[in-house]
């Protein structure tokens, strides 16, 4: 009966749904090695095996380059789930501990951080992204992980310090230091536990901001480099073929959607279990 | 005899817009002694029980000394007087809901206590955590452990919170309120409970109340707070006879039966 926001959300059917969703498609692009019909960056036959539409040799069609879609789609979740997830990973990482750090020392420390986050909040992210990239040339995925995970991170930042301060108004803290708890020890066994639930909302909707926006880097011919397949650069090798195969626009487009859209219900569902918890108590 | 705490005038300001919220405080606990602090909601109560321990808001500004176990708690070194919080010092707060973490289980929460102190063995420190709740009165401790702070009684919990800040054994105990939030009957159980560890262990109290009942079978002693200024000081069975000041007669009258006046 005592029902805390995790198990709430176990209990939920579209979190359910939304969690399953994205847990496939991470398993898919971890086995994409192994589960994938054909090599992803094998051209056959650039003539017979061009634009071939879906079939049961091909089951999302091949490209201009005879590729397989399939294939591509597969390999290109590693790439842009990878991308997406060590980037959503560093935001939130690095916006929890300042945001935290900025509640708890509280003073210059604060100040410094709070300022930061005010101004770069402020910042176009897309644009100082492609303008890096104009300045620095195409980016490895690892270095694309640093850029959008880097300027992620102040979303995350406001929360924390905003749930930090709250709780540490809290009795249950007072009484806590009272029985000597230190304050890194208060964080760790006290604050971090309770903003848990708000940090994974961060972090579900950052991974929705994320994906789309490697998409659009990858589709412009910044982000991701071909032949490495990403699910924007696969969309960007179909767009010339819009009106005569539609097989190439709308894989790369349903997975980006289907990914976004279970990262946005489980951003949902997790802030309505929170919700429900509190009123509980 | 040495005092274990003594208090030497004492000033907190409350940042100069209005009167200070305590002036000139003075007093001194021996060990195994128990005093009361009698004051009605405002006196300054709570902010003197948070000062002994040295948790005061920083915005507040203080005069004057709290000296316990040798140290002045206002000015000591910030690691230095954490570590004599919950192992020589402690405190139980008045409302056992607000005062626990709501999404840790209670033995979690007792054995938190020894863990801050230095505990590194987890199991160890819930096997004293589940003995200790069972030494509080919990009944079937051992599975009410696991409990979360909700699922539990308001005497439960207040036993839960003692269990906290009796763990380690303190010499001194601050107990602010500690039974104004329970029902009558409740609220008898949970003293009983506080004098009999009290006289175990030998350990001293300050037991802030506004409930001349309360203090009346607990302290030897009583310290009337009125308007933040300790306007009488004695043995509290004198304290019931002769009230000197006029804001402890009025305490006094208010419990006493009527047409029996001094």
């Amino acid at each position: 009966m005592a029902a805390n926001t995790w198990q709430r959300l176990l209990a939920d059917r579209p979190a359910r749904i939304a969690g399953g969703v994205l847990s496939a498609a991470a398993i898919a692009a971890v086995l994409a090695p192994w589960i994938s019909p054909y090599d992803p960056t094998l051209q056959p036959d650039p003539v017979a095996l061009r634009l071939v539409a879906p079939s049961w040799h091909h089951l999302f069609g091949t490209d201009p380059f005879s590729r397989d879609v399939l294939s591509r789609i597969l390999h290109g979740a590693r790439v842009s789930l990878g991308v997406a997830a060590g980037a959503m990973l560093l935001s939130v990482t690095l916006g929890a501990a300042l945001g935290a750090l900025a509640a708890v020392m509280g003073g210059w420390v604060d100040s410094i951080v709070s300022g930061l986050v005010d101004v770069l909040i402020a910042m176009p992210r897309l644009l100082v992204v492609i303008a890096l990239v104009a300045t620095f040339g195409a980016l490895s995925p690892w270095w694309l992980i640093v850029l959008i995970g880097g300027s992620g991170w102040l979303t995350t930042a406001r929360i924390v310090r905003a749930e930090f301060r709250d709780h540490l108004q809290r009795e249950y803290v007072l009484a806590a230091r009272a029985l000597g708890a230190s304050r890194w020890r208060l964080v760790w066994r006290h604050l971090l536990p309770a903003v848990a639930p708000q940090v994974a909302v961060a972090a579900a909707l950052a991974l929705a901001a994320v994906i789309p926006l490697e998409a659009a880097l990858s589709f412009v011919g910044l982000g991701i480099q071909p032949p490495l397949p990403s699910w924007g650069n696969i969309l960007l090798d179909g767009t010339d073929y819009l009106t005569s195969a539609w097989w190439l626009v709308v894989f790369p487009i349903a997975a980006v959607t289907l990914t976004v859209g279970s990262a946005l219900v489980l951003a949902d569902r997790l802030r309505t279990a929170i919700a429900g918890e509190e009123r509980a108590r | 005899m040495t005092a274990l705490l003594s208090v030497e005038r004492l000033h907190i300001g409350s940042g100069g817009r209005s009167a200070p919220i305590l002036d000139d405080v003075s007093f001194a606990v021996s060990d195994g002694e128990t005093v009361g602090v009698l004051g009605a909601s405002g006196s300054g109560k709570t902010s003197l029980a948070l000062s002994l321990l040295g948790l005061l808001p920083q915005s507040l500004e203080t005069r004057g000394r709290v000296v316990f176990d040798g140290y002045n708690m206002l000015e000591r070194a910030a690691g230095a007087r954490r570590n004599l919080r919950g192992r020589r010092i402690s405190m139980v707060f008045q409302e056992p809901l607000t005062a626990l973490n709501p999404r840790q289980r209670v033995g979690a929460q007792v054995a938190e206590v020894a863990r801050a102190h230095g505990e590194r063995d987890a199991q160890k420190a819930m096997r004293g955590a589940v003995d200790m709740l069972h030494r509080a009165g919990l009944t079937d401790a051992g599975t009410r452990a696991l409990r979360y702070p909700h699922e539990l009684s308001g005497g439960e919990r207040q036993r839960v919170l003692l269990a906290m800040a009796l763990l380690l054994d303190p010499a001194l105990l601050v107990a602010d309120e500690p039974t104004s939030a329970l029902d009558v009957t409740v609220q008898a159980q949970v003293l009983q409970l506080l004098r009999t560890l009290q006289r175990e262990r030998g350990m001293a109290m300050l037991l802030v109340s506004h409930d001349l009942g309360v203090i009346a079978t607990t302290c030897s002693r009583t310290m009337v707070l009125h308007d933040g200024r300790v306007v009488e000081d004695t043995a509290t069975p004198q304290l019931l006879a002769a009230p000197e000041h006029p804001q402890a007669r009025a305490l006094v009258d208010a419990v006493r039966p009527a047409g029996r006046g001094a």
